[in-house]
C-alpha cells in the first residue's frame, strides 16, 4: 500500500475497495445477520413489515385513485422497496463515522468509502430479499419479459451508483457539519411523499414533467419501470447519468481537498 | 526488509470549540476560518528511522503525542508537514476491542476483523484456530459475544492480536491481558510475538516494560521528540 495514496483521491479508494471486495462484503452481510440474529423469522420479518405496509397503503390509495389494484401494489411494491434502500443508505450514512463505524475510522487504516460500501451492502442485502415478491408479481401479474428483466438489472447498477455516491458526500458533510443528519432526515421524508411512490406523475397532467425537478423522481423510475414491463425513454436514462456524473465530480473535489481533513471532524 | 522513516513531520490538529456553520462557510466561500475556530500541534518536526530488527518504545506523558505519532505511522493520519515512509505489512493495535460485534459469535468476530484489517478469507483460514486455541474459549467461541465477560473478550482480542501475520507490530498502552492464567500465557506469547516482529513500535507510561523488550526508547514531550536512548544491541 502506498503511502496515503487514498486519502485524497476517491478514485484510488474505489480502486481499494474492488482489491479488498472482501473487507466490505462480508462485514457488511454480518451486520445484517447481527440485526436479525435473535428473532425467529430473521431477514423475513423485513419482507413481511414491508408486504403487510404495502398492501394497506395500496388498498387504500388504490380505493382513493380509483385504480385496479393489481396495477397499482406493484407500483408501489417496487417503488417503495427501492426508495427504502436509498433513504436507509443516505440517512444512516449520515452518522457513519461519527456514530456507528467511529472506533472503526479512529483506530484502523482504512479508507472511508471500505465503510460506505459496508453501509450500502448491508442495505443492499436487505433489498435483495424483496426480489422474491418482485418477480412473482414480475411473472403472475405481469407479462414475462427478458428485455424488461435486463433493464431491471441495469437499474439496481443505477440505483446502487446513486447510493454509493450520494451516501459518500452526505456522509463528508454530516461529519463536517453536525446539523446537516437531523436536516436530510427531514428532506427524505419530505421526498417520500413529492417523489412519484404512491401516487404517478401522470396524475399531474401536463406537469408531469416537473416532476422530475426532483431527483428521486427518475432514479426510482429507471429501477421501477421495466419490472412494470415500462422501459423508461431515453430521457430518464441521460438524466441518470448526468445526476451520477455531477454527484462523482462533488465527491472528487470534496474527497481531493478535504479527504486527509475527514478523521479529524470525526 | 522493515523500515520507517519520518522526516520532518509535523501534525496540526483542528480544534473545533463550537458547532461548524455550513452556512457561514458557503458565505465566505470555504476560505476563511472561524474565529472560534484554533489548531493544536500534536506533533512538531519529528524525524525518526527505524530498521529492521528494531524495537521503538515511546514513552511520554498524556497529550505528549504518542499516540498521534502511531497514528501517523499507522497511516491513520496524513501529517501536515513532512514524509512518512514505511516497507512492510503493518500491524496496528491502538484499541483492543475495535470493530467487535456484540451479536456476533467468537468465531464470527475473528473473520470479521480480520476482514477489517485486510487479510483474505485464506489467510484468515490458516490462523483461526491457532486463535481459537489460544484463546482458550472452548464452546464459548459459538456464543455471542455479548455473552462473554469482559475477561473472555479480552483473551479473544488478544489471541487475535497474536495470530494475525505482521511485520511492523504497533501496539498502544497493551502488552498484557485476561486473567491471571491467561495473563502469564498470554504474555508468553506475546513477547514472542514481539521477538519475532521485524519492527516494534510501543508507546507506554511502563518504563520497566518498554527497558525490558525494546532496543530503543523515545523520549516525547509536547509533540517533540527529546531524546533518544539506546537500550541493547540490535543485530
Amino acid at each position: 500500500m502506498k503511502d496515503y495514496y487514498y486519502l485524497n483521491s476517491i478514485n484510488n479508494q474505489f480502486k481499494f475497495c474492488y482489491y479488498n471486495w472482501e473487507t466490505w462484503y462480508y462485514t457488511s452481510w454480518s451486520d445484517l445477520v447481527s440485526k436479525y440474529k435473535r428473532t425467529k423469522l430473521g431477514l423475513g420479518w423485513n419482507v413481511l413489515a414491508m408486504l403487510i405496509t404495502i398492501s394497506i397503503m395500496s388498498f387504500v390509495w388504490s380505493k382513493i385513485f380509483k385504480m385496479d389494484m393489481v396495477v397499482f401494489f406493484p407500483y408501489i411494491f417496487n417503488g417503495f422497496a427501492a426508495f427504502f434502500f436509498l433513504n436507509a443508505s443516505i440517512t444512516s450514512s449520515c452518522v457513519l463515522l461519527s456514530q456507528i463505524n467511529k472506533d472503526i475510522y479512529l483506530n484502523l487504516p482504512l479508507p472511508f468509502l471500505v465503510l460506505i460500501l459496508r453501509n450500502i451492502g448491508q442495505h443492499f442485502f436487505n433489498y435483495i430479499h424483496y426480489l422474491p415478491i418482485i418477480f412473482f408479481l414480475h411473472f403472475f401479474l405481469l407479462e414475462f419479459s427478458i428485455f424488461s428483466l435486463f433493464f431491471y438489472f441495469l437499474g439496481i447498477v443505477f440505483l446502487v451508483l446513486h447510493a454509493t455516491l450520494l451516501s459518500a458526500i452526505f456522509c463528508i458533510i454530516s461529519t463536517r457539519y453536525r446539523d446537516v443528519y437531523p436536516l436530510v432526515v427531514s428532506i427524505m421524508s419530505a421526498a417520500t411523499l413529492l417523489t412519484p411512490i404512491m401516487w404517478n406523475k401522470d396524475m399531474l397532467g401536463s406537469n408531469a414533467n416537473f416532476a422530475y425537478l426532483n431527483p428521486f423522481t427518475f432514479i426510482i423510475e429507471i429501477v421501477r419501470e421495466p419490472i412494470l414491463n415500462n422501459v423508461p425513454g431515453p430521457s430518464v436514462y441521460f438524466l441518470n447519468i448526468i445526476f451520477l456524473f455531477f454527484s462523482y465530480l462533488i465527491l472528487h473535489l470534496i474527497v481531493k481537498y478535504k479527504g486527509d481533513r475527514l478523521i479529524y471532524w470525526v | 526488509m522493515a523500515s520507517i522513516k519520518l522526516s520532518d513531520v509535523s501534525l496540526k490538529f483542528p480544534l473545533s470549540y463550537d458547532a461548524r456553520s455550513l452556512r457561514a462557510d458557503l458565505l465566505t466561500g470555504f476560505k476563511t476560518q472561524n474565529k472560534n475556530f484554533s489548531f493544536i500541534s500534536a506533533l512538531q518536526d519529528i524525524n525518526l528511522e527505524v530498521k529492521d530488527g528494531e524495537k521503538i518504545g515511546i514513552v511520554g506523558s498524556n497529550g505528549s503525542g504518542k499516540s498521534s505519532l502511531l497514528r501517523i505511522i499507522s497511516k491513520i493520519f496524513k501529517p501536515t508537514e513532512g514524509i512518512v515512509k514505511t516497507e512492510g505489512k503493518l500491524l496496528t493495535m491502538l484499541d483492543l476491542n475495535t470493530g467487535l460485534q456484540m451479536e456476533s459469535s467468537g468465531l464470527e468476530n475473528i473473520y470479521l476483523i480480520s476482514y477489517l484489517r485486510g487479510y483474505k478469507k485464506k489467510d484468515i483460514n490458516q490462523f483461526i484456530k491457532k486463535v481459537i486455541e489460544y484463546s482458550e474459549l472452548g464452546e464459548a467461541i459459538y456464543k455471542p459475544v455479548r455473552t462473554y465477560s469482559s475477561g473472555m473478550i479480552t483473551r479473544l482480542s488478544a489471541s487475535m492480536v497474536l495470530c494475525f501475520p505482521s511485520e511492523i507490530l504497533v501496539l498502544d498502552e497493551f502488552i498484557s491481558a485476561g486473567d491471571n492464567d491467561f495473563h502469564k500465557k498470554f504474555e508468553k506469547h506475546m513477547l514472542e510475538k514481539i521477538e519475532e516482529a521485524n519492527i516494534l513500535l510501543f508507546a507506554s507510561h511502563d518504563h520497566n516494560m518498554v527497558d525490558n523488550i525494546c532496543t530503543k526508547k523515545v523520549y516525547m514531550n509536547h509533540g517533540k521528540i527529546v531524546r533518544i536512548v539506546n537500550l541493547k544491541e540490535t543485530f
